[in-house]
């Protein structure tokens, strides 16, 4: 039954729909994967080397051992992030004469043969090789390596269990940054040696090569709880329920005084807190606020004024960055709806419109939080004020034009991560005008009427897309509508 | 009224639709049958300006729907769920269309009271998303939705599959009762020859996108031409 059904996954890989039409794509992910692959190896191989000239030992080991806790919280960070969970490939399989048990065992064996688990195993094995193999007997330095192993897979299977029960929650989400940042935090601050403190757990396996049973059980234990968590909720109600939306469910009509735009961005702001690709949009947006610290460090403020090349790229990309992901598919949100807009009069102009108005408004709310900086330095509120002016009358136009070059359907309740449903050429080239334009005007109007000059011209040049943009809109809903054959028949495709 | 002229869609070489003329009066009950690949949605789809003709026009009420909107004002339709906000409950979903229509909340609540049975209490005063609604209720949500509003022209594709006979049977009522009022034409592709025959004073039968029969005479004669092209 098992080889049945791994067959099923292989022939289900070569027929889908996407692997031709999007081979460019699955060729740009594979080189992605590759570089990755060549990284993490090229680290696994310098680690000991790196180690050895940083601490002047010859025996690194233990140094390493203290360092593991680290590696073992961001794998849990990107493992919560990246991982795929299988169980939505259950409804398939579910109705068939096939035992549950079988399917579920096939579902996570099939989880397992995942990228992230080879991580463990191309980062460890030439320090293995290199250095503990050289310090320790051969079966303890085995034992080491397969201990770290053994911890890293039995994390595949705790992240599968939480995804599945806390994944889509903000708390488990703030409650992961948490432990990662706590932990992080009591390190750091030498409050307690935690590193110390765990270091014999992970040096077990050398002094004591028995050990190595503990963290098997770990990962033995771990695979029987996750068959039985899968087992007692492998119906599709269970795993896929209706979701609480105390949150998202009330009836608000923010912006019904702008009319039959207002409408629409009613329309477009509910679509955004009700999909998770949204949402998670929205979440990013606010974390770019943080960008900031990054850059308005003492040594930048000092040494520079507004003369830095830098300073307006902070500006445009904190203030930009929900015009960026919200913009890049403009109308792809709209992808399953898009007759209901076609099928009113004047629909699509308002749409547009309304899309407009929640852009501004979701960027004039992070542009008034950005002005928290000023705190920081005072040249914020010039810069922020006038690349928010830019952003808004001039970027959005950009992004909106190439977004509509050629949009692509999507399904909004797939996570934003690694997701790139909608994402063409168009979306790839954003940011090269999104840059391009400011530094274009400020280096030719910096040569003119200097640095301070450069940035009220980019901010006069933003109140004047301002002013223009109702034109611009229409514009582009021109567009939108001069080729809505094509594009209505594209997204009634996606079903 | 609907006027329709050489209309013709091709897709590479192959015509799925070839109509030279078809006019439908205003108030008219319009049937349209024919087996799968007929070409009825199609017809829709090109009265409602979703799809691209490859030659010739169609009227909305004087208007050419290809060059402007005037014309959506006045027409309901509904086909699929793409004509839906499926992250909206229905009651959502219907105070969007009410703003659109410039329709007061108690102008809403009037239009909407004949479909209380039809709804069955599972539709309104839901916490659902449309998207979660299964597909009876999706086509009731959708049916109601087309006809909210003043409408002269509304198009209804298969309005009666998936629906449970009870409410077959409480929908074929509201199109009655709104045919009887005179004020709206109705455009309906079905396969249940029974319903179509029931409310629709002219029936037209499609077979490869060309108008094979066109019915107008009295019920008896329609079911009797029906049966004999259908039953084979």
């Amino acid at each position: 039954m098992l080889p049945l059904l791994f067959q099923l996954q292989l022939k289900k890989a070569l027929r889908s729909v996407t692997l031709g039409r999007k081979l460019v794509k699955t060729i740009l992910l594979a080189g992605a994967g590759l570089f990755a692959f060549f990284v993490v190896g090229g680290i696994g191989l310098g680690l000991s080397d790196i180690l050895q000239r940083i601490t002047g030992r010859a025996n690194v080991t233990p140094v390493l051992n203290t360092l593991l806790i680290f590696f073992f919280l961001l794998e849990m960070m990107y493992r919560y992030f990246l991982q795929k969970l299988s169980v939505v490939q259950l409804e398939q399989y579910l109705h068939l004469p096939v035992g549950r048990t079988k399917i579920i065992r096939f579902l996570l064996l099939r989880s397992f043969l995942s990228p992230y688990n080879a991580v463990a195993l191309l980062l460890f094995t030439p320090f293995y090789w290199m250095q503990v193999s050289q310090f320790y007997s051969p079966f303890a330095a085995l034992c080491w390596l397969l201990q770290i192993l053994l911890i890293s897979w039995s994390i595949h299977w705790f992240m599968l269990w939480y995804k599945q029960k806390y994944g889509d929650s903000l708390l488990g989400f703030l409650f992961l940054l948490g432990l990662f940042a706590g932990v992080s935090a009591i390190i750091w601050s030498g409050w307690v040696d935690v590193r110390r403190w765990l270091e014999p757990l992970f040096s077990a396996p050398l002094r004591q090569p028995v050990s190595i049973l503990a963290s098997a059980a770990l990962f033995g234990g771990g695979f029987i709880f996750i068959e039985r968590f899968y087992q007692k909720n492998a119906y599709l109600e269970a795993l896929n329920p209706i979701k609480k939306r105390s949150l998202f469910s009330g009836s608000y009509t923010l912006f019904e005084r702008f009319g039959p735009a207002g409408t629409m961005a009613d329309l477009e702001l509910k679509l955004m807190l009700r999909h998770k690709k949204s949402r998670a949009y929205l979440v990013i947006s606010l974390l770019f606020l943080a960008y900031g610290f990054v850059f308005y460090t003492n040594d930048f403020i000092t040494q520079g004024d507004a003369d830095s090349w830098l300073t307006i790229m902070v500006p445009i990309i904190i203030t930009g960055m929900f015009m960026m992901h919200y913009g890049q598919f403009f109308l792809s949100w709209n992808a399953s709806y898009i007759d209901f807009f076609l099928a009113k009069n004047g629909g699509i102009e308002e749409l547009v419109k309304g899309k407009y108005i929640i852009i501004v408004s979701v960027s004039l709310v992070l542009y008034l939080l950005s002005l928290g900086y000023i705190y920081l330095w005072d040249q914020v509120l010039l810069l922020h004020t006038a690349m928010f002016l830019f952003n808004i009358g001039i970027n959005i136009h950009l992004v909106i034009m190439l977004a509509l070059w050629e949009p692509k359907p999507m399904d909004l309740d797939r996570s934003a991560m690694f997701n790139y449903e909608g994402v063409g050429l168009a979306q790839f080239l954003l940011a090269i005008p999104m840059i391009g334009a400011p530094y274009g005007i400020y280096f030719s109007a910096q040569y003119l009427v200097g640095s301070y000059g450069a940035i009220i011209v980019l901010g006069l040049v933003g109140v004047m897309g301002v002013l223009l943009s109702p034109k611009i809109l229409q514009y582009h809903a021109n567009r939108i509508i001069k080729k809505r054959y094509q594009i209505s028949a594209s997204f009634r495709q996606e079903t | 009224m609907i006027k329709i002229e050489n209309l013709v869609k091709k897709y590479g070489t192959e015509t799925v639709l070839d109509i030279s003329s078809l006019i439908i009066p205003a108030g008219e009950c319009f049937g349209l049958v024919g087996n799968n690949g007929a070409g009825k949605t199609t017809l829709f789809r090109l009265i409602l300006d979703q799809i691209k003709a490859t030659h010739g026009r169609v009227w909305n009420d004087g208007t050419a729907v290809q060059q402007n909107d005037d014309w959506k004002k006045h027409t309901g339709a509904y086909i699929d769920r793409h004509m839906l906000l499926g992250y909206l409950t229905a009651d959502e979903y219907f105070e969007v269309l009410c703003k659109m229509n410039g329709l007061s909340p108690g102008e809403m609540e009037d239009q909407l009271a004949p479909y209380e049975p039809l709804f069955n209490e599972e539709i309104r005063a839901n916490n659902k998303y449309i998207r979660e609604l299964s597909k009876g209720n999706t086509k009731k949500t959708g049916i109601a939705a087309a006809l909210l509003g003043t409408k002269k022209v509304v198009l209804l594709d298969e309005p009666f599959e998936n629906l449970d006979p009870t409410s077959q049977n409480r929908l074929k009522k509201i199109i009655t009762k709104e045919k009887q009022r005179g004020m709206v034409t109705f455009l309906i592709s079905s396969h249940d020859l029974t319903h179509v025959t029931d409310i629709c004073d002219r029936i037209v039968l499609l077979e490869k996108g060309i108008i094979k029969q066109d019915l107008k005479a009295g019920k008896q004669e329609m079911v009797q031409a029906l049966d004999d092209y259908f039953n084979v």
